[in-house]
């Protein structure tokens, strides 16, 4: 009895001492696990690391041995060494391999040296949280963290591609910023009322999350400061120099929409773009087809084409036809192109909100424009516009989008809110298929009537 | 006739070695200062430049420092520019003004202003899309209003006034290299 009681114990006390038997802390998650700081050293749990991995441990005691075979590579961990095995690779790490709780330690240095591909699971080390993430393929962005400093009101964005981040509308009361990558954590319960930012939320689509802040009256200026590892953006209460201004708001919804003019880009001898077979003409002619009868339906206005077959006309000549109607809003329609093939995503141009501060009617003094600037009256509006559609479709996975505040060639001379839309690149097969098919185009119109009609509503 | 013979290559061997002696005596011969000067002033200089190209998607500046050769004048040394643009990156990158692009003519106007004449072949060899057309014209006003002095404001006409390249930026203003950050 006594030999089978110390038995027992013996082999709980070895279950226990196990690494691979201490059970996974509680601060992890599916996704992520917590980093620890073992003499100056960031170190990640051998659990944690074979769990987001989904590799098999193997534990040979005898040698002091942790294998974790993961999908496409195997991992050899020894106790007290600081090198590790990745298949027939042997990698030096900053520190040994360490036991504490009876769970192996593993430097997170080791993280970059792990294979990875598209069909893998990618671990990096978000140094802000102390976590370890598997990051989607599109790579993880993380909850802001607020701070505040004087008069300055910091978003800290922890994220892979903070580089690649834009103002995706600059307007105090919707302040929208798009960074690319999956968002991996909830966002903060409050924020500090001192500060500038009022509200924070958070809209994730298949490629992005695009942050809608509400910014108080009393901000000037921002800027965003792209890192290794994280995006912040300040908020000044002061005009800061170099820093970027906010745009003037534009005027609350519904608008009066009677008559749309939709402007299929070029036509007869102008191609535009191509690729292929695939011309750009012939893409803006059927998309505007397929559009007018959409906002037809769902706003009850008048839709009018600058054109309804392949011909050539001037960019004279399309704004002789949106002046002439009257129109509410001009829509020109087009396809993009660009030498490399990773080009893709749909991109509003409006006229920059900077030759017209203020909205109309609100009383600025006379000031003059020249007629090839007409449309810049309406900038502020255009932009919203924009946004609304830009947003819609970055939010069903037609992106990425952006609004590109400069003035296009089709929007020269007309004397309405308008914006040029570039409904995909056409090098890219994914945009390229989408306009070619039937059903991909009754969509694109679907959704941009949609972006329309819900600006038409609420401005 | 063996004298004769003899004599003729005594007076060979003397006039060869009276002229070695004088090429090794001649200015430019040696480690003296005159000869370094002539040195210089046949050598080529370069200079690095920086150079904006458009990233693979369309949305950034790729910028490029390279070494270009040193040229004297305006139209030589924004030719050399835009060659460098229209060759393409060395590194990552991407290419977007044609590569047949020459410049016909620079002219400096006052206030900053820098004209580039470009060939047809920038209008005729742009692939379409606006983006391509945007890259392409702010990687010329971005680098020349980086590498060359007093560049303001860029105007790009093609054998005459240009209202666009590809139907999309309008050309028909002088460029702010501010507005293509």
């Amino acid at each position: 009895m006594k030999r089978w009681l110390v038995a027992a114990i013996a082999l709980l006390a070895l279950i226990a001492a196990s690494p691979g038997g201490a059970p996974p802390s509680t601060e992890a998650t599916s996704l992520q696990a917590p980093v620890r700081s073992i003499d100056g050293v960031e170190m990640v749990g051998a659990n944690d690391l074979a769990r987001l991995l989904g590799a098999s441990k193997y534990w040979r005691s005898d040698v002091r041995k942790l294998l974790l075979r993961a999908p496409g590579f195997r991992l050899t961990l020894t106790e007290d060494i600081p090198f590790a095995v990745i298949d027939a690779r042997t990698v030096a790490m900053p520190a040994a391999v360490r036991s504490r709780g009876g769970e192996l330690q593993v430097p997170v240095a080791l993280l970059g040296e792990l294979p990875s591909d598209s069909s893998r699971a990618r671990l990096v080390y978000d140094p802000l949280a102390k976590r370890v993430r598997a990051a989607p393929p599109g790579g993880y962005v993380s909850a802001p963290r607020v701070q505040l400093q004087g008069g300055v009101t910091r978003l800290i964005v922890p994220c892979e591609r903070a580089a690649a981040a834009n103002v995706f509308a600059r307007g105090r009361a919707r302040f929208r910023v798009r960074v690319p990558g999956q968002l991996v954590e909830a966002l903060p319960d409050s924020l500090p009322e001192s500060g500038l930012v009022l509200d924070l939320r958070a809209s994730p689509s298949p490629e992005a999350v695009m942050f809608e802040c509400a910014i108080g009256e009393e901000a000037r200026s921002f800027r965003l400061i792209p890192a290794p590892g994280s995006l912040t953006i300040e908020f000044s209460r002061e005009s800061v120099a170099g820093w970027e201004r906010f745009a003037p708001p534009a005027p609350p919804g519904p608008h009066t929409i009677r008559m749309i003019v939709l402007d299929p880009g070029h036509g007869g001898g102008d191609v535009g773009a191509t690729h292929g077979d695939v011309r750009e003409k012939d893409l803006t002619l059927a998309l505007a087809k397929r559009l007018a009868p959409e906002l037809q339906k769902r706003l009850g206005c008048r839709v009018v084409l600058t054109r309804i077959d392949d011909r050539s006309l001037t960019q004279h000549e399309r704004a002789e036809r949106a002046n002439r109607e009257r129109a509410d809003l001009v829509i020109s329609l087009h396809v993009d192109a660009y030498p490399s093939s990773r080009a893709r995503g749909v991109r509003a141009w409006v006229a920059p909100a900077t030759l017209s501060e203020s909205p109309r009617g609100s009383g600025r003094p006379l000031s003059l424009l020249p007629w090839r600037d007409a449309a810049a009256e309406f900038a502020v509006t255009s932009r919203s516009l924009a946004e609304s559609v830009i947003g819609l479709l970055e939010l069903r996975g037609v992106g990425p989008a952006l609004v590109r505040e400069r003035m296009p060639v089709a929007l020269l001379g007309v004397h309405a809110p308008g914006m040029m839309l570039e409904c995909g690149v056409i090098g890219s097969r994914e945009d390229r298929e989408r306009l070619l098919s039937p059903e991909g185009l009754a969509r694109l119109a679907s959704l941009i009537a949609d972006g329309v009609l819900a600006w038409q509503r609420d401005g | 006739m063996a004298k004769r013979v003899f004599r003729i290559v005594l007076f060979l061997l003397v006039g060869t070695g009276l002229a070695y002696v004088a090429w090794r005596l001649a200015p430019g011969r040696g480690t003296n200062g005159v000869g370094t000067t002539l040195a210089d002033s046949t050598a080529v200089g370069v200079r690095a430049a920086s150079l904006y190209y458009g990233n693979e998607e369309g949305e950034r500046w790729v910028v490029e420092s390279r070494e270009i050769v040193e040229r004297d004048g305006l139209h030589a040394q924004a030719s050399a520019l835009l060659e460098a643009l229209a060759e393409g990156p060395r590194g990552p990158g991407v290419a977007t003004v044609p590569a047949a692009t020459k410049l016909s003519h620079a002219y400096a106007l006052e206030g900053g202003e820098l004209v580039l004449d470009l060939s047809k072949d920038f209008v005729q060899g742009l692939a379409g899309g606006s983006r391509t057309e945007e890259v392409a014209v702010g990687s010329i006003v971005r680098t020349m209003a980086a590498n060359l002095p007093n560049v303001r404001r860029v105007r790009i006409v093609c054998q005459g006034p240009l209202v666009s390249a590809g139907g999309h930026v309008p050309l028909d203003r002088p460029l702010d290299p501010l507005d293509w950050p």
